[in-house]
């Protein structure tokens, strides 16, 4: 978004009249905004002019293709409309034929005035409502042209079909209708929807025939609901209207980047699929950007500082516990018993994902031990970590033993930790996450309770770089190389990673650091780059498999191979790459798709088993895994994981995985498990599932499951070492 | 003895130039760097040298003196900061400290050490870089369209970037790029001109110790992404065809450049991240207080744009020069009155009758 209001800005500074604009506009001097900027994000819409000889309003009206695209008017009169001799304003002195137009106009307006439901338009048609424009004036003007309907017992479309001397006459039907058609009888509501599957000529008919083939009708009705609620078929309604309103026939095709890249189009009256499928694609026109999705977000990409300045918080956090009602919110009744503060970065009981999860077996684990788990996460949130200058003393959130209990400023905090000492058993620091903390101070904190070492878990690679996944610019897996390579200078993170280092390491050197990875991979890596000193390094996985021989063997599985996909269906999670695969083989029945999880699920051919994972149900997608007979998961990492749950949870489901070699943990456990395949890139996935290695793996997998049946144990995180003398490694 | 380099510009690409000296500074503190300011402050701005990574600053009245306004009236702001970049060569190559000079595009960066470069000027006098370095394959009509074909219009050599030596053949250059810049650094591809760009096709055939420089990571852009892959490699340095980046030319920051970016780098997502990154570094070096698109020379003295024609026609027409040898003054018996009453050239900038050769 940011990306495309910096194209906009750059394409009309040079004849944007920023004096008229101010002139014109005080409101916009007066609130200290830059003109350009304004008009660009809010201005057109508020059809505000951008110079003296441009009427952003006579565009828009004059050219409903642009109004439509939802594009900047003046950057594309500048970039486009110019050029193809379209008008700035409306003409000062009005033709014969403008005098006679507007006059019509008029009166067709007056006509059905009293007919047409504005609510019902507005309503129905989501652009015209973000258009600001008169409805009234959009039907009359271009909306019956769009084939949209002026109330709920009119259909527009139907109409023009149901009477071809209406069409051929170019005019309004609506109009034509209360005129005469209503007394003549003519039918106004088709009693089925049986006449637009016709098409009338071979030409449309062929057009038709071709983007059908090609589309994607699940997807559409699933991101456009109210054609599947309108009850009319998808492929018609995008050639008749959702191309004109930028949607997309299918996953592979962005209708609005194909019209923007191909301006000979606009306005030609062609579909732009079927011009791709006809002709684009033959001529290496692109159908979506060729940079893929990540840059698609890459584009949508704010700098790091925008980024927090957008989630700063407005409102100053208010009731602040401090002195002793802090302490004694704190200790509550458990006079006596162990403390653990618990660092992390949001409320773990109310986000989902594998960290949150950990933190609250944690918390589990030290209740159930009957001593006080405190969380503390930051009031406000932050993309990296707290900087002193902006705040010196954080307020964070205070969850005991699974229950808010207020919010206290760091300092506070910390003179309540001393103040506690004597009335309590000891004090442990775990850190999970220190994003949105200042690390200056998690150090006081720990010299407070009079301790000198705490734990760290390399949930991620926080402690390596502010980009916690090692992915460059969030789009390209890095490898943490040195912060003054090009990869850091260049990066998003990097002017932020450089301080970030430096703090880090300062933290380590004040704090025994003892540093819990869950797995070895993660170890390894986190040893090669990060150059911290740590007091210990100790491997400690989140879970533990074991298969073990079934007393009665499971008959055999002759179903079709079942490829399932756990978690969130994005596109740095692999999903995109899942899709393709799909795509490529829904139709043959060897091949059977699953997606568990619980958001909506884009794609057609897959089922969809709703799968919710919460400290109450911890088994849910391990079960769901049985259950859905899954052969195969795909997990297709962008970054190395650190230990990834649904890789263990696909094993002890009883399926197989393939990964790619990135993947960190998750291409480990499978290389270490021997059950599963790591494959080099797309294509290869593709050659192995379709080939006889895939064939084999699955054959591998059921005679296993069938013999083996496999337990999971889930470990006691930070109580795992506690418990027992140190036996970890010298980092 | 020192190395030294420049860029030349108005105060509009100050943001841009910003990000070149910083990124220059940054791999070679120990150059001189110049800004050639063809321009004048706006009025809430002070250019102060302490605070930016520029060395020096010379300004086109300190190279052109009196005849400057005059001058430069007969060019537009592109021919105009091409057109004093001979002079800026010969003036800094003036200098008894000056070893080697080295001119960058005020879009371009610079990643990784020149080192190269300047051990080249041991051994040749005059460093280019061609817009191209291999030819595209025979089917790709486009590209040799947009690429090659382009090149044969506009010239073949970028003049975004050239280094010499301060011996006698590079000053030799720099003296003959400078007479024929200071008649005729214009833009008018319908007589082979394109400002001072066309004009180097010819050094190859004037001058001795001419090195074509073909390595992939100089000069980057665009009209030879057809050729190029980048990708880093595992120490983080960003590479080209498997060459250090030396420095990539971000020309047209907009949705022209978005566009020709899109056709040539297809997947390879480390451009578009390097354009992210350009694009956030020029916003962080623009200041408000330069209005968008200053260009002091660009109006007459009542404020009011020179339109392009009429430049063209005062650079073309010795009895004008002789007659108003103040062009931008506006008033009594200037050009300006002149024109409102001889011509509609002001009425309706949009004319263009006037092609003389």
């Amino acid at each position: 978004m940011q990306d495309l209001l910096q194209q906009d800005i750059a394409a009309i500074r040079e004849r944007f009249d920023t004096a008229f604009y101010l002139k014109r506009y005080p409101d916009v001097g007066a609130a200290g905004i830059d003109p350009i900027e304004h008009y660009c994000r809010d201005g057109w819409r508020e059809f505000r002019d951008p110079a003296m000889d441009f009427s952003t309003q006579y565009y828009l009206r004059a050219n409903p293709d642009v109004a439509q695209s939802g594009v900047n008017p003046y950057a594309h009169f500048i970039l486009q409309g110019e050029a193809e001799g379209r008008k700035a304003m409306a003409p000062l002195v009005e033709t014969d034929e403008e005098r006679t137009a507007r006059l019509r106009l008029e009166h067709e307006k007056s006509v059905i005035a009293e007919a047409f439901n504005a609510e019902f338009y507005v309503q129905r048609y989501e652009d015209i409502a973000q258009l600001g424009v008169d409805p009234l004036d959009h039907y009359c003007r271009d909306g019956w042209r769009e084939g949209r309907d002026p109330n709920d017992r009119f259909s527009t479309a139907y109409y023009l079909y149901a009477h071809p001397d209406v069409e051929a006459a170019g005019i309004n039907p609506f109009w034509h209708y209360i005129m005469t058609g209503e007394s003549e009888g003519r039918a106004c509501m088709p009693e089925n929807d049986d006449w637009m599957a016709i098409p009338e000529d071979p030409r449309a008919a062929a057009e038709r025939a071709l983007v059908a083939e090609h589309f994607d009708a699940d997807f559409y009705l699933l991101h456009y609901p109210q054609v599947a609620e309108a009850g009319v078929d998808p492929v018609d309604h995008y050639l008749k209207f959702g191309a004109a309103e930028g949607h997309d026939p299918s996953p592979d095709f962005s209708t609005r980047y194909y019209l923007e890249m191909n301006p000979d189009l606009a306005g030609s009256g062609v579909n732009p699929f079927w011009h791709y499928l006809s002709s684009g694609k033959a001529e290496g026109r692109d159908p979506r950007h060729p940079g893929g999705y990540r840059v698609e977000e890459l584009i949508a990409l704010e700098p790091l500082e925008r980024n927090v300045k957008r989630w700063r918080r407005k409102m100053a956090p208010r009731k602040l516990l401090d002195g002793e009602a802090l302490v004694a919110a704190i200790l509550g009744d458990a006079e006596g018993a162990e403390l653990i503060f618990s660092l992390g970065h949001d409320q773990y009981r109310q986000v989902s994902g594998g960290v949150q999860l950990c933190i609250q077996r944690e918390e589990t684990l030290a209740v159930e031990a009957g001593g006080i788990y405190l969380n503390l996460h930051p009031w406000q949130p932050l993309p990296r970590l707290a900087h002193a200058e902006e705040d010196p003393d954080p307020v964070m959130v205070l969850v005991r033993n699974g229950t808010e209990i207020g919010k206290a400023r760091m300092s506070d905090l910390i003179a309540a930790t001393g103040a506690l000492r004597t009335r309590i058993a000891g004090t442990k620091v775990v850190v999970h996450h220190l994003l949105g903390h200042l690390p200056e101070q998690v150090a006081e904190l720990i010299a407070a309770a009079g301790e000198r070492a705490c734990w760290l878990w390399l949930h991620d690679f926080f402690s390596i770089c502010p980009s916690y996944t090692l992915q460059r610019n969030t789009v390209s897996y890095c490898g943490a190389p040195d912060v003054s390579s090009n990869a850091c200078t260049l990066c998003r993170f990097g002017v932020e990673r450089a301080a970030h280092l430096a703090r880090m390491k300062r933290f380590f050197d004040a704090v025994q650091v003892h540093v819990l990875s869950p797995s070895e991979v993660t170890a390894e890596l986190w040893q090669a780059r990060s150059g911290l000193r740590a007091a210990s390094l100790e491997v400690v996985p989140h879970m533990a498999l074991r298969w073990s021989k079934r007393a009665e063997p499971l008959p055999e599985d002759k179903t079709p191979i079942t490829i399932g996909f756990l978690g969130t269906p994005a596109p740095h999670k692999g999903w995109n790459v899942f899709a393709r695969l799909v795509r490529s083989l829904a139709a043959s029945p060897t091949y059977r798709f699953v997606y568990l999880g619980q958001r909506e699920m884009p794609i057609s051919g897959v089922e969809h088993v709703d799968v919710h994972v919460t400290a109450d149900t911890p088994d849910a997608m391990i079960d769901a895994v049985r259950q859905a007979g899954v052969d195969l998961v795909l997990h297709w990492a962008s970054w190395p994981e650190t230990f990834s749950l649904s890789t263990y949870e696909a094993f002890a489901g009883g399926a197989y995985v393939l990964t790619n070699p990135i993947s960190g943990n998750v291409a480990a456990t499978v290389a270490r498990l021997k059950r599963g395949a790591i494959l080099e890139d797309e294509a290869a996935l593709h050659d192995f599932v379709t080939g006889a290695k895939g064939a084999k793996l699955v054959e591998k997998l059921r005679r296993e499951r069938a013999e083996k049946a496999v337990k999971h144990t889930l470990s006691g995180m930070g109580f795992e070492v506690w418990g027992r003398k140190k036996k970890g490694r010298k980092a | 003895m020192s190395v030294h380099a420049f860029t030349s510009c108005s105060y509009s690409y100050l943001n841009r130039a910003r990000v070149l000296a910083s990124t220059l500074r940054r791999q070679h503190p120990d150059w001189v760097i110049w800004l050639v300011m063809t321009d004048k402050e706006p009025k809430k701005f002070r250019f102060d040298l302490e605070t930016e990574d520029f060395d020096r600053i010379v300004t086109a009245e300190d190279l052109f003196s009196t005849e400057t306004d005059q001058w430069l009236f007969g060019h537009d702001i592109v021919e105009a900061c091409t057109a004093v970049k001979g002079r800026a060569c010969t003036h800094i190559l003036s200098d008894p400290d000056c070893e080697k000079l080295v001119y960058f595009d005020p879009d371009i960066a610079v990643f990784n050490p020149m080192t190269e470069v300047i051990d080249l000027l041991d051994d040749y006098s005059i460093v280019l870089t061609p817009h191209q370095t291999e030819p595209d394959a025979k089917a790709d009509k486009r590209a040799i369209r947009d690429n090659e074909i382009t090149s044969l219009d506009y010239g073949v050599f970028n003049l975004g970037f050239v280094a010499m030596a301060n011996d006698d053949e590079g000053q030799r250059f720099a003296q003959w790029w400078d007479d024929r810049l200071h008649d005729w650094c214009h833009d008018r591809l319908d007589i082979g001109l394109f400002v001072d760009q066309k004009w180097c096709n010819l050094v190859p055939c004037f001058f001795d110790r001419v090195k074509v420089l073909r390595d992939p990571g100089y000069n980057v852009a665009s009209w030879n992404l057809s050729q190029r892959v980048m990708r880093y490699d595992e120490t983080g340095t960003a590479l080209i065809n498997d060459r250090p980046l030396r420095f990539y030319h971000f020309t047209k920051l907009g949705p022209v450049g978005d566009v020709m970016t899109q056709r040539f780098a297809r997947d390879n997502v480390e451009i578009y991240e390097l354009w992210w990154w350009y694009r956030n570094a020029v916003e962080a070096a623009s200041t408000s207080d330069i209005p968008k698109g200053w260009w002091y020379y660009g109006t007459f003295s009542n404020g009011e744009k020179i339109p392009k024609p009429v430049r063209e026609m005062y650079r073309a027409r010795g009895d004008l020069r002789a007659a108003f040898p103040n062009p931008r003054k506006a008033g009594k018996r200037s050009f300006y009155t002149w024109l409102v009453e001889n011509t509609d050239m002001i009425s309706n900038p949009q004319h263009r009758g006037f092609e003389a050769v």
